[in-house]
């Protein structure tokens, strides 16, 4: 059989008009339910997020995770959230998700988004500020891991860790992604000076402060 | 630029200047993907970009690309239950993504050839078995919720399909060849997209698909020589407007 004959041969596959209506409506319903329900949890509870933790806390929108939190749990069961968050704060994860949840129920729809754009406003400088900085580096992996507490070094969602300081003079941290996008940031003395706090130590949770509790992807 | 393509483009790119007031994806940019006018690189960034933050628009991608992916599937895989189980994936998967996906210049009918290429490779690498209903029964007593609409319309599909004994053959075929072949000929062949963008769907250069493609047809060759019963040659007449129909020869 000729090169053309071939050819054809292999089209007829698409002889056939295929389609399955029912199967398309129910799956189409679906998919926008859940991009709703993914828009609106995550949007308000990054915001929540936001919001409560005034330093050392920042996260890229869409990947809020509660570590060991029962609505973690059920959001990712859900498949609502995909990817984790960095706890760095002193009160517990559990605790941290309660307050969160019920300030999210509280906000108005402009409140989240203004809290959301201050955020990318916040990532803006913070990357702008870095690019300025003549002591901007990259971390190596076995560094940041040895500054343990505060950043999960091997998070498997990071390329590349970078740091600063910025004009407060804070160590920032800088997490960047695969595609050079910032996964996290995270204010790396604000934690410390957080942490070290008389008013935070009695809220201290048994994982020796603050850390990264929870990964989930 | 083509006049239909430059207008769904600078639609799509006022509507972004203005993004509170478009909450709601405009109908002429619905309009333009339902007649499956091509967008260029910008329209296609603005659509996305909305689709991240507004349902509707991504039930505008869904809605224009389902039927392909059906049909892709449905031609790689032999079973239209297993391909509904495919597609419905890969829109979940393209949902999922959505928040993370950065425009590299990647069509987004690329990216969703792209990703259920790769549930039909997890589909082949399972090796998945069908258990009939009536054996998890007798098995488990497991007895499935009725769902008549959705099963009657696979069970249709798939009689439809058995029933074209040229496509059944072809499928089998094709199916003895290895994944990588049959990706190529049948993105090439049946889907109809060109070299570049099976390159782009499958991640690979086009000297390389070029030549999956060479081989793929040698081996297709071969194991047409060896089977007994071959399916019979179409016979494709090309009509005016580049229509074509196929005649079974008898």
């Amino acid at each position: 059989m000729n090169d053309k004959d071939l050819h054809n041969l292999v089209r007829t596959l698409a002889d056939i008009d295929v389609s399955a209506p029912t199967h398309q409506a129910r799956l189409r319903a679906q998919l926008l339910t859940q991009h709703a329900t993914q828009q609106t949890i995550v949007g308000r509870l990054f915001a929540a997020f936001a919001k409560i933790s005034s330093t050392g806390v920042h996260m890229k929108k869409n990947t809020i995770v509660f570590g060991g939190s029962a609505l973690a749990v059920g959001l990712l069961v859900a498949g609502v959230l995909s990817v984790g968050i960095m706890q760095a704060h002193p009160a517990s994860a559990a605790q941290l998700a309660e307050s969160a949840t019920k300030k999210a129920q509280q906000m108005s729809a402009e409140e989240v988004a203004r809290i959301n754009a201050q955020y990318h406003q916040d990532l803006a400088r913070r990357l702008n500020e870095a690019k300025q900085d003549k002591d901007l580096r990259v971390l190596p992996r076995d560094e940041v891991v040895s500054w343990g507490w505060a950043v999960k070094g091997d998070d498997p969602d990071v390329s590349k860790y970078l740091t600063y300081t910025d004009s407060s003079n804070h160590r920032i941290i800088i997490a960047l992604g695969s595609d050079d996008q910032p996964v996290y940031i995270v204010d790396f003395d604000a934690v410390q000076a957080q942490k070290a706090s008389p008013a935070n130590s009695a809220t201290e949770p048994d994982t020796n402060g603050i850390r990264p509790t929870g990964y989930a992807h | 630029m083509p006049v239909p393509t430059a207008i769904c483009g600078l639609w799509l790119l006022n509507e972004q200047r203005n993004p509170l007031q478009s909450l709601h994806l405009q109908p002429f940019t619905a309009l333009c993907i339902t007649l499956n006018i091509v967008m260029d690189k910008n329209a296609q960034q603005a659509l996305i970009a909305q689709a991240k933050i507004d349902p509707e628009a991504f039930g505008v991608i869904f809605d224009a690309h389902y039927k392909k992916i059906l049909g892709y599937t449905v031609r790689r895989v032999d079973s239209v239950a297993a391909a509904e189980d495919i597609v419905a994936e890969t829109f979940i998967k393209a949902l999922k993504g959505l928040p993370k996906f950065r425009w590299q210049g990647v069509p987004i009918e690329a990216w969703l050839f792209r990703i259920a290429t790769n549930e039909i490779r997890m589909y082949f690498r399972k090796n998945r078995v069908t258990v009939s209903l009536d054996e998890l029964y007798d098995q488990d007593g497991y007895e499935p919720q009725a769902d008549y609409d959705l099963e009657q319309e696979a069970i249709d599909l798939q009689e439809k399909l058995d029933r074209h004994q040229t496509f059944r053959q072809v499928q089998k075929l094709i199916h003895h060849l290895p994944i990588k072949y049959q990706e190529v000929l049948v993105l090439r062949f049946a889907e109809q997209k060109k070299v570049g963008e099976i390159a782009q769907i499958l991640g690979k250069r086009e000297g390389t698909v070029k030549s999956l493609l060479s081989r793929g047809l040698d081996r297709l060759r071969k194991e047409l020589d060896a089977t007994p019963t071959q399916p019979k040659r179409p016979k494709r007449i090309v009509h005016g407007e580049g229509r074509v129909h196929i005649k079974e020869e008898v």
